[in-house]
């Protein structure tokens, strides 16, 4: 929140003073804000390409559930299926 | 002579229809927390399948010195549960789990290690990183779920990398600062306890974990709850 304000300040700063000939500074919002969708989408890539899995896990979670079954059921636990 | 302080640790479990996987998760949480002082809180919402009757019987096998069962009358929200389960807790930390087996207890010891080496205040678990992961969502579910992170990252600068995570360790009087002053429901109430704990400074840290998604039923993600996710996020910028 505090960086987009000192973004538009920075911006507003660069209108008033014309260090960059007015028509650039106009767009540069727009410039900013591709830029940034551009590194979102890249960032969304390369996480989704990375995603981390465990497939294995699945195999070891319903292991355990079957030692707990088992070890409630001989305990007078209800654990039908529901 | 110093008197050593011993901790223990109330896991908190919101129930609502879990008649099985309370007894199962029961079941682990002893298998893995041995030498751990411990109590486990489960909030029902009055399930109508029975949990708490399963709960009863669980008590007949762990005692009930070591199960609380804390109900409410109907379903009342997530939130709610954790405030109404916070005031019977005995321990001074507190975790937070969810009771359909998509959070392994197995995962119980490091968190604890986690917080024994850093004396961080929240330890999260992070779905995201190398060593954690997830099982059992599709193409189009991870990519909501990158682009929702890549989205909060961006925005709120978190400092942890699983926002919406539901697995965590926090300090008791932590907890109780940070549940006060949060507003949001469902998943962006996790968001924004994490954010604002973040914002407050708390030292926060992570560890990976697995999650191994519902094979029945499971959490659908559609097009309301995008637009929560996006109305909470709009208002954590702005609020945090």
């Amino acid at each position: 929140m505090v960086l987009l304000v000192a973004i538009s300040a920075c911006w507003i700063g660069l209108l008033q003073t014309s260090i960059i000939p007015r028509s650039h500074t106009w767009l540069l919002p727009i410039y900013f804000i591709i830029s940034l969708g551009c590194y979102g989408l890249l960032m969304v890539g390369v996480g989704l390409m990375n995603f981390p899995t465990c497939p294995q896990e699945a195999l070891l979670l319903h292991q355990d559930i079957d030692e707990a079954k088992e070890f409630l059921k001989r305990r007078g636990v209800d654990v039908g299926s529901d | 002579m110093v008197k050593e302080k011993k901790n223990k640790y109330s896991i908190l479990v919101p129930t609502y229809n879990e008649r099985l996987n309370i007894a199962l998760i029961v079941y682990l949480i002893f298998k893995h927390l041995r030498d751990v002082d411990f109590e486990i809180i489960i909030v029902d919402d009055g399930s109508p399948d029975g949990t708490q009757e399963v709960v009863k019987q669980l008590h007949q096998v762990y005692g009930e010195d070591r199960i609380l069962l804390r109900p409410r009358a109907k379903k009342l929200g997530l939130g709610t549960a954790y405030i109404h389960g916070l005031k019977h807790v005995s321990g001074n930390f507190v975790v937070i789990m969810d009771a359909d087996l998509s959070h392994h207890p197995k995962y119980l010891p490091s968190f604890i290690k986690k917080q024994l080496e850093t004396g961080a205040s929240i330890v999260t678990g992070t779905r995201y990183v190398k060593g954690g992961g997830v099982h059992g969502w599709n193409l189009m579910r991870k990519l909501t779920s990158r682009g929702a992170n890549v989205l909060a990252q961006t925005l709120l600068w978190p400092g942890v990398s699983d926002l919406t995570g539901s697995f965590r360790l926090y300090k008791k009087s932590v907890l109780e600062d940070i549940i006060g002053s949060v507003v949001s429901k469902g998943y962006v109430f996790q968001m924004e306890m994490i954010v604002r704990a973040s914002r407050k400074g708390y030292h926060i840290e992570e560890v990976p974990i697995t999650f191994v998604d519902r094979v029945f039923g499971s959490s659908k993600l559609g097009g309301s709850e995008i637009v929560e996710y996006l109305k909470g996020l709009a208002y954590l910028l702005v609020t945090t």
